[in-house]
């Protein structure tokens, strides 16, 4: 066995070039502390550039690429894009568009509802939603 | 300004336009679904921290990873529970969970009661309002329960059980107390004392809007730093100063809307030692001095009045650094690293932000400046502070103090624009994206009353607002919804954002809000204004598609069949008003009629005591009387009946009630069997009182009905005898509205062209002398008003020039010059356009005249019923008829020139039928 060898290669799992790119691009032109000079007008106006165009599940590799990068502004913007896109949805609904597997058993479901019951009470379940698929 | 549009019955035809479907499927992933659980769980838990419990239940029910990541210990520290029901189950449900919870808002005196069992005993700071109600006891067992207790918050409410027993309770029970704000009846002295001699870390002391408390005992609580008393009564300043100023770490102190004076103000700053701010907001013993209040800086030591330059006063706190005073409170986490400086600035944030939400509330004149000048600013700073009832404070200030008539929802544009100048409506708008409920239904409320200027609607639209307003009415939460509704309400308002609300989904949305909500009570706040909204929409006729398409039709139907608010029921009335105005180019029309129970609920309507509700109630049924099944379903529900009932009580009403009471009618009378009817119970009277309105709405649709009515031999009499000459011979001539001087003429050609003449010789055979007299004299003012009617379109030089040539261009421009635009929405039966012809040979040069120029009107082509007019002219036989009167030597020049165009018209659609 050889020794260990430095490297100066900073591990990225999971970053696609596409998205890597994309990122750099935007620490390129804004450091954290420049964009928080930014109005909130400019900051929601630059933000919506970054993310125009993308894709639902674009909102999952921006968020995990710009963890592992540190890239805090995209970090809380995909964050709050991400959350937004939930808001208001069934369990079974983020289930499916998320591809999230229920791996629950039913006795466990159970438990769950009522331990989730308070969040409910007071207002209405929403009951009618539908799929975006 | 209004919220609401006005409705517009006629509308030109036009092409049915599909719209298209909103497109959902936009953020799909293309490649297949990919698994989110891959996410790193710092992010997860990021994105919980973006949503509200509901959310994060729905989230962390969802596979395993996901549930346990949302027991993480960082989700539990702070829980906001004011927007849930929160009983002694529910918080020992979440026991398990919380037990490092450390901040707790709570809204109620039942759930105060409730937060024992949430056994959080490491509970740090509890914070609750709407505890009008709470008595000693809960906050006993809450300070005994909770020993750690650093900061306790009751208020705004005035908690008119609590004593100074509590107090004590307090004092005693939590030693590490360090905040303590309550807003109650009396503080005694040796509750104060207690507190004095037990909570030695005690920094923060606010009784504020308190009825009466020991200033002297104030004085002993030598480790209070900030005091406030704002809003607090019979307050004895001389002993105040007496005492406060030997305590010896006062810093801050708050007497805003007290009746503090000059001579105690400069006493305590010339006293005490460590006093460096007094914040005096809307004190008018103090104001009355105004060269004292306006100065700033008294010997160091800052006032803050309405008068000073508040920004500029807490900046010359931090000494000679140079600095921009406007952005003191925004920009401080960056630069200011001292610590008490840091106190200073949350406290004066946290009081400052209660004092101008107080103020805004009770509105005093005179403030117009401080407002535009310093209000604005303030608030949109603390939009932006870091401590989140701040934030939502300003923010209901802000949709405050910019409503100064809440009667007619008006507001002060000055105000508005000086929000929006400043970057309001993004800040605004961030608020609302929050997951924070109390933060997304204050900031909406914000938006939605700021909405009401046309600019600011503007802006919002521009900024995104629609987006977000469409998705917060999508919110369980009933305050939420509602206040989004009444944004998108207000919205609606502009052509131009109609479209960008049904893109947005917000139709949808809002048509769910009326299912939701209508089968609960207390949700009548979101029907009206989601009922409001649509209304609105469906005033445009893409939307109105979009809102049947939706359901919309049944939901507004139920609103208006079942719901019992009157605000509900204006609103869903409307709203069927405005679906039913798009005529003949979309099905809505024929759709509202065929929902079960619609039109008797309109029916119904019609008798409510609310003016509002009748108006438009009748203003629906008017446009649906446009659709033939519908105009017979309505008088076979007692339409009838209960319309002329209508006209009968609104005499004095507001003339948009009587243009709708009287339009219903004039759409009924359509057919002759309800014009019979009509005529039979009694309507002919009240058309007529209302046909001499000073209002041209009303002149129009009486003119209408009226002439209706005409049509049928029996009501011509009636008419006759109820003085209806007088009142149409005055509308034809003096009516502003070219339409109601027309209509009023056709209906004494009606009357005059000899039909009636049968009817009332028999009724005078078998009454004897009618009623009516000699018709003689009626007639012939009548024909010498309808003569004159006609001369005003006479222009001698076009005349002689269309009589002296046989070609088209001449006659193009007599045309062009007796053209009464909105004539061509008049659709006229087979009976009625046979009337006309015939009349082209009456006796009367006059009635002649008048039947040609007509059936001109009738005929120009392009008009929206000019072909089924050519083709009942065909039917009746008039092209001879026409051609008579065209060339009859006797006939005076109008009545050939009138004939020889409708002659034109025939022919051009005759050609144009001929090239298709």
């Amino acid at each position: 066995m050889g020794k260990e060898r430095r490297t100066n290669v900073i591990p990225l799992p999971e970053v696609d070039g596409v998205t890597l790119e994309r990122i750099i691009g935007f620490l390129k032109i804004y450091t954290e502390e420049s964009f928080q000079q930014f109005t909130v007008q400019e900051k929601k106006k630059r933000c919506d550039e970054f993310f125009a165009n993308c894709k639902f599940n674009d909102f999952l590799t921006l968020a995990s690429a710009s963890n592992y990068m540190g890239a805090q502004v995209v970090l809380d913007e995909a964050c709050q894009r991400t959350a937004d896109m939930m808001k208001n949805k069934s369990v079974a609904w983020v289930r499916k568009n998320f591809g999230i597997k229920n791996n629950f058993t039913p006795e466990e479901e159970e438990a769950m509802r009522e331990k989730h019951e308070w969040a409910y009470e007071g207002v209405d379940p929403d009951d009618d939603e539908e799929d975006i698929i | 300004m209004s919220r609401r549009v006005r409705r517009r019955v006629v509308k030109r035809g036009k092409e049915k336009v599909d719209i298209p479907e909103v497109d959902e499927n936009l953020m799909l992933p293309e490649e297949g679904v990919v698994d989110w659980t891959k996410l790193p769980d710092d992010t997860v838990i990021q994105i919980f921290l973006c949503l509200n419990y509901r959310d994060r239940a729905a989230l962390s029910s969802t596979c395993r990873t996901w549930w346990a990541l949302g027991r993480s210990s960082c989700l539990w520290q702070a829980l906001d529970v004011r927007a849930h029901k929160f009983d002694s189950a529910a918080a020992s449900s979440l026991a398990s969970r919380c037990g490092d919870l450390q901040k707790l808002r709570f809204r109620g005196p039942e759930s105060a009661e409730a937060i024992i069992n949430l056994q959080a005993k490491h509970l740090r700071e509890v914070s609750g309002d709407g505890c009008r109600k709470m008595t000693d006891a809960t906050i006993c067992v809450l300070a005994a329960r909770h020993q750690e207790l650093q900061c306790l918050q009751i208020g705004p409410d005035y908690c008119e059980k609590i004593t100074s027993d509590a107090v004590k309770a307090i004092a005693i029970c939590c030693p590490q107390l360090q905040k303590l704000r309550l807003s109650i009846h009396e503080v005694e002295a040796d509750a104060i004392n207690a507190l004095a001699m037990h909570c030695q870390s005690l920094t923060d002391v606010g009784f504020i809007d308190c009825r009466k408390v020991d200033e002297a005992a104030l004085g002993n609580v030598e480790s209070v730093r900030f005091l406030s008393v704002a809003g607090t009564t019979n307050i004895r300043w001389d002993s105040a100063v007496q005492h406060w100023n030997k305590l010896p770490n006062l810093i801050g102190l708050d007497v805003s809307r007290t009746d503090i004076g000059p001579s105690a103000v400069s006493r305590l700053f010339s006293s005490s030692s460590s006093l460096k701010l007094l914040c005096s907001l809307s004190c008018p013993a103090l104001e009355g001095d105004a060269a004292f209040a306006s100065n700033n800086n008294h010997k160091g030591k800052v006032l803050l009045t309405v008068f000073t330059d508040i920004l500029k006063g807490v900046g010359s706190l931090f000494g000679d650094t140079p600095r921009s005073d406007r952005d003191i409170f925004v920009h401080r986490s960056n630069s200011i690293k001292d610590k008490t400086l840091n106190e200073i600035l949350n406290w004066l944030e946290w009081n400052l932000s209660n004092s101008l939400l107080r103020v805004s509330e009770s509105n005093p004149s005179g403030l117009d400046k401080f407002w535009l000048e310093q209000g604005t600013g303030l608030l949109l700073n603390f939009m932006q502070s870091s401590q989140e009832e701040v934030q939502e404070r300003a923010a209901t200030a802000l949709a405050t103090f910019i409503v100064v008539d809440d009667e007619n929802a008006s507001i002060d544009i000055g105000r508005a624009e000086a929000v929006m100048q400043d970057s309001g409506i993004s800040l605004l708008l961030n608020l609302a994206r929050s997951w924070r409920e109390g933060l997304q239904s204050e900031a909406a409320k914000a938006i939605a009353n700021l909405s009401v200027n046309a600019k600011v609607a503007k802006a919002v639209a521009d900024e995104g607002g629609i987006d977000i307003l469409t998705n917060l009415a999508r919110s369980v939460n009933r305050l939420v919804a509602e206040e989004a509704a009444g944004g998108l309400w207000n919205l609606s308002v502009g052509e131009e954002h109609k479209g960008a609300i049904a893109k947005s989904g917000g139709v949808k949305a809002l048509v769910e809000l009326i299912f939701k909500w209508s089968r609960t009570s207390g949700g009548e706040g979101v029907l009206e204004r989601a009922a409001g909204a649509l209304a609105n929409l469906a005033a445009d006729e893409k939307c109105s598609i979009e809102v049947a398409t939706m359901g919309g039709v049944h939901a507004l139907v139920m609103l208006a069949r079942n719901c019992k608010i009157e605000g509900v029921q204006e609103q869903a009335a409307r709203a069927l008003a405005n679906l039913a105005a798009h005529g003949d180019s979309n099905n809505n029309n024929a759709a509202v009629g065929q929902e079960i129970g619609a039109l008797e609920a309109l029916v119904q309507l019609t008798n409510s005591p609310h003016d509002g509700v009748k108006q438009e109630a009748a203003g629906a049924l008017w446009n649906l009387s446009f659709d033939d099944r519908n105009r017979e379903a309505i008088a076979a529900a007692g339409g009838v009946a209960a319309l002329v009932a209508l006209a009968h009580s609104c005499s004095n009403a507001s003339h948009g009630l009587q243009e709708r009471a009287a339009g219903a009618l004039w759409g009924l009378s359509v057919s002759e069997t309800n014009s019979i009817a009509i005529g039979r119970e009694g309507g002919i009277a009240p058309l007529i009182a209302l046909a001499r309105s000073n209002s041209e709405d009303v002149h129009e649709t009486a003119a209408g009905a009226l002439w209706n009515l005409a049509f049928n031999p029996g009501n011509a009499l009636r008419i006759v005898e109820e003085g209806g000459v007088q009142a149409l011979v005055w509308l034809c001539s003096n009516s502003a509205s070219k339409m109601a001087c027309f209509m009023s003429a056709l209906a004494l050609a009606y009357m005059f062209d000899g039909r009636m003449d049968e009817i009332a010789q028999i009724v005078s055979l078998s009454e004897g002398p009618s009623k009516s007299g000699n018709l003689d004299g009626p007639r012939r003012m009548a024909l010498r008003h309808i003569d004159s009617f006609l001369k005003t379109f006479s222009d001698p030089q076009a005349f002689s020039a269309a009589a002296a040539s046989s070609g088209p261009a001449a006659l193009a421009q007599v045309t062009e010059s007796v053209r009464i635009p909105e004539a061509g929405h008049l659709r006229c039966s087979g009976c009625e356009i046979g009337r006309f012809v015939t009349m082209l040979r009456n006796p009367s040069p006059t009635l002649k005249s008048c039947a040609a120029f007509a059936l001109l009107q009738f005929s120009i082509p392009g008009c929206r019923h000019a072909l089924h007019h050519v083709s009942l002219l065909h039917n009746a036989g008039a092209p001879r008829v026409l051609r008579v009167a065209a060339a009859a030597t006797g006939a005076p020049l109008e009545a050939k020139i009138f004939a020889r165009i409708v002659l034109r018209n025939l022919e051009q659609h005759q050609n144009q039928h001929q090239a298709e």
